[in-house]
């Protein structure tokens, strides 16, 4: 009888276990994404491919744990009042991969012309707004077990979304101020490639920032 | 038989109403909260549960003799008067707080009749329930305010994940469910032992004589049961599973422990108690314990104010009641009908008013509802109007702007053609004052410059800039023009110029210049235009004309 399920913590732990593989994905996945920005910047075109294909990889697993995850969610009675915050932060790191995969997709589609003395700053970007999400890591597993202590990552991911805005802004700067000798064209393109970039940030600070008020709503 | 039997069954339905309205969502909106009835298994169990405690209790398991009596079927106008008399106290209490205390009226209401019957009160039990009903939601509090505290996790203690700790608050809840719906049950079935069920036998007669109203009225007002259910479960409720479980569980211990008769040791008694007092009580515990007002102080005095109010009326209204239909010893030897038929009267008199007081009350509220709807058109005319107003004044705006930008348009084609025109004139006058030079006759050249300054004379007085202007000005006024046209068809050309010479605020001496006319002239002509326009000596034309 399935009322009896209710004395077994087994699908409790496949639940723990189903949220760290997630978030062990989103780690591995700004790895892939790190290397494969690098290997297009200092044109590494096999290592970028192997990126790219990796990348679909994770991010199928990841929408694979997702499903599971909520499937597990609404199936079961439990989290009752927390299923829909889960739920939106998944969301959120479900958003983070599209954004990786997407600009990864984008570097290979559209190869935009790096000028050399802008490559260090890119990739500079991509680390900023790669910590930045790596952050927001700990911080949801902190939701989890230690709820008080999510704050403390959160500050880290503001700081981090601030210097990755700041580096972009730099970089448009430069773009359009400094580089006479590129195109309209060739400048509007490494533009948008910056801003893509900063989009990551800005969708670590929206975790974090679910990561907050849902922080707030376990202590009521 | 079957005439007592429907009075039975109609007694219980009224009964079963406010315990329906009142109690079951308070007892029921903790386990909805929970999460605890999202398994198929505890949805079906928990209310079987809850209906064979129920039935225990109705089926003769008393929680505790001496508290309520003991009706028998030749009682029954009694019983009617008592849910009568519970039904008004409730109503009344209800309009004070919605978490209303059902058991203390009925409770209050019986006592009402014994002191009508019995012509006095056993006193000693009336003080050992009155310190029952203080010291229960008491003890709500505290149970769950230790609950709360114990569910808190310690710092310095090994962190649980949210899944595994969350897992375990619901399997608590559960069994916490299971345990306030077989309490509140056995509890709540002493007011349901009184009503004399099991005398009609052990059979199918008595089970559908509780079973069937209950279940009518249950499904009469099942909407209005789920809807404040969910606003337990889902405002007053709206936190963590820890203080849930906390609420479930102490009302639970709570219901269970007055339901023991071992309470007559420490001079309490075993009694029947109202959920959402209990539920109250439970929240100002949790409260206290997290140090957050989970609920509102005012919330919680009308509570106790329509706690206390409850058994008072109900034993004023019961006693009045009694001693209108003489329910008294001495007319317990009347037969069944004659002490029946008072009972109806006073019934009918009572629907009668039930009766007309919903349909005032649906009629203030249809009303109401007309006064909002027309209110709300009234807004939405508003903001129509003023839509078209700024549509209207925008559309002013682009014909003002549409007729500033031909004008502007029309300057400079005229100040291009204008040019080329001046210039060609230059050369002709260029020409003809070379030819003049060249003419060796005196009166030739005489006849020659008078030419040229006639020439000129002319080009001063009728230069096209002239035309040019009044163009421009039948362009700016159009509408006015149009209206001038419409109004006074027989006005001629010159006079319509004049009148929009006047609208523009030019003196006659100006117009006399503009018009190349004398100003005694153009005096004569304002005269001929207001003789046409038909205005009197007191008249301003100027502003006649504006006002066109």
């Amino acid at each position: 009888m399935k009322l009896f399920e209710l004395f077994s913590t087994k699908k409790a732990f496949r639940f723990v276990e189903s949220v760290d593989k997630l978030l062990n994905n989103v780690d591995t996945a700004l790895i892939i994404f790190k290397d494969g920005i690098r290997s297009y910047l200092y044109n590494d075109t096999e290592g970028f491919a192997e990126n790219l294909s990796t990348m679909a990889r994770l991010e199928g697993e990841a929408g694979a744990l997702r499903r599971e995850i909520e499937n597990s969610l609404y199936s079961r009675g439990t989290l009752i009042r927390y299923r829909g915050d889960i739920m939106r932060l998944l969301e959120r790191f479900d958003h983070i991969f599209t954004i990786l995969s997407n600009d990864l997709i984008q570097f290979e589609i559209e190869a935009p012309n790096v000028p050399q003395e802008l490559k260090k700053e890119f990739m500079k970007l991509t680390e900023l707004a790669t910590t930045a999400v790596e952050t927001t890591i700990p911080g949801t597993k902190a939701y989890f077990t230690e709820p008080d202590k999510v704050s403390e990552t959160s500050h880290r991911v503001y700081f981090y979304e601030k210097e990755a805005v700041k580096l972009s802004q730099s970089i448009k700067r430069t773009v359009f101020h400094d580089m006479q000798h590129l195109k309209l064209s060739e400048k509007f393109h490494l533009r948008y490639f910056a801003l893509h970039i900063e989009d990551l940030s800005t969708a670590a600070v929206k975790v974090a920032e679910q990561l907050s008020v849902m922080a707030i709503k376990r202590s009521l | 038989m079957a005439f007592r039997i429907l009075f039975l069954s109609f007694v219980t339905f009224l009964a079963v109403w406010p315990v329906i309205r009142f109690e079951l969502p308070a007892v029921m909106g903790p386990v909805w909260a929970s999460g605890a009835d999202e398994r198929w298994s505890v949805k079906i169990l928990l209310p079987l549960l809850f209906i064979g405690a129920l039935g225990c209790a109705a089926w003769g398991v008393p929680v505790e003799p001496g508290v309520l009596p003991v009706f028998s079927i030749s009682d029954l106008p009694s019983l009617l008067v008592i849910v009568l008399s519970m039904l008004v106290a409730v109503s009344v209490a209800s309009l004070i707080s919605p978490s209303t205390a059902v058991p203390f009226a009925f409770l209050g209401s019986v006592a009402g009749l014994r002191l009508v019957t019995e012509g006095s009160l056993d006193w000693t039990l009336v003080a050992r329930t009155a310190a029952s009903w203080i010291v229960a939601p008491l003890l709500c509090g505290l149970l769950a305010a230790g609950l709360v505290a114990l569910t808190v996790r310690r710092p310095g203690a090994r962190p649980v994940h949210l899944v595994v700790s969350d897992h375990r608050l619901l399997l608590g809840c559960t069994l916490a469910a299971f345990l306030l719906a077989g309490a509140a049950a056995w509890n709540l079935g002493s007011i349901v032992a009184v009503f004399p069920v099991s005398a009609f036998g052990a059979g199918p007669e008595s089970a559908a004589v509780a079973v069937v109203p209950a279940l009518v009225l249950f499904l009469l007002v099942r909407p209005e049961f789920s809807a404040k259910t969910w606003h337990v479960a889902d405002q007053d409720l709206d936190f963590t599973s820890g203080p849930v479980f906390a609420i479930l569980s102490a009302m639970g211990l709570t219901y269970l422990v007055f339901s023991l008769p071992v309470l007559t040791r420490i001079g309490l008694t075993a009694t029947p108690l109202p959920a959402p007092v209990l539920l109250l009580a439970a929240l100002v515990g949790v409260s206290l314990s997290r140090r957050k007002a989970l609920v509102e102080g005012e919330k919680v005095l009308k509570s106790a104010l329509s706690s206390v109010v409850c058994p008072i009326l109900g034993l004023l209204v019961c006693y009045s009641l009694s001693m209108i239909l003489n329910v008294s010893p001495e007319d317990a030897g009347r037969g069944w009908n004659a002490r029946i038929t008072p009972t109806l009267i006073v019934l009918g008199i009572i629907v009668i008013a039930a009766v007309l007081a919903l349909y005032f009350r649906a009629q203030r509220r249809r009303d109401l509802q007309k006064e909002i709807l027309l209110s709300r058109d009234r807004q939405i005319y508003n903001a129509q109007k003023t839509l078209s107003a700024l549509e209207v004044k925008a559309e002013m705006n682009e014909r003002d702007l549409l007729n500033k930008l031909e004008i502007k348009r029309k300057e400079l084609v005229d100040f291009a053609v204008g040019v080329s025109e001046q210039k060609e004139y230059m050369e002709s006058v260029y020409e003809r004052l070379s030819q003049v030079r060249g003419l060796t006759d005196p009166a030739e050249k005489d006849a020659a410059t008078d030419d040229l300054l006639s020439s000129l004379r002319e080009r001063m007085y009728f230069s096209r800039e002239m035309n040019d202007f009044y163009a421009q000005s039948e362009i700016l006024h159009k509408d006015f023009n149009m209206r001038l046209k419409e109004a006074f068809p027989n006005l001629t050309e010159s006079e319509r110029k004049l009148a929009i010479l006047l609208r523009q605020g030019f003196s006659s001496k100006y117009i006399a210049t503009l018009m190349n006319i004398t100003p005694k002239s153009a005096e004569i002509s304002r005269y001929r235009l207001r003789i046409k326009l038909g205005l009197k000596r007191s008249d301003n034309l100027v502003q006649f004309i504006k006002s066109i």
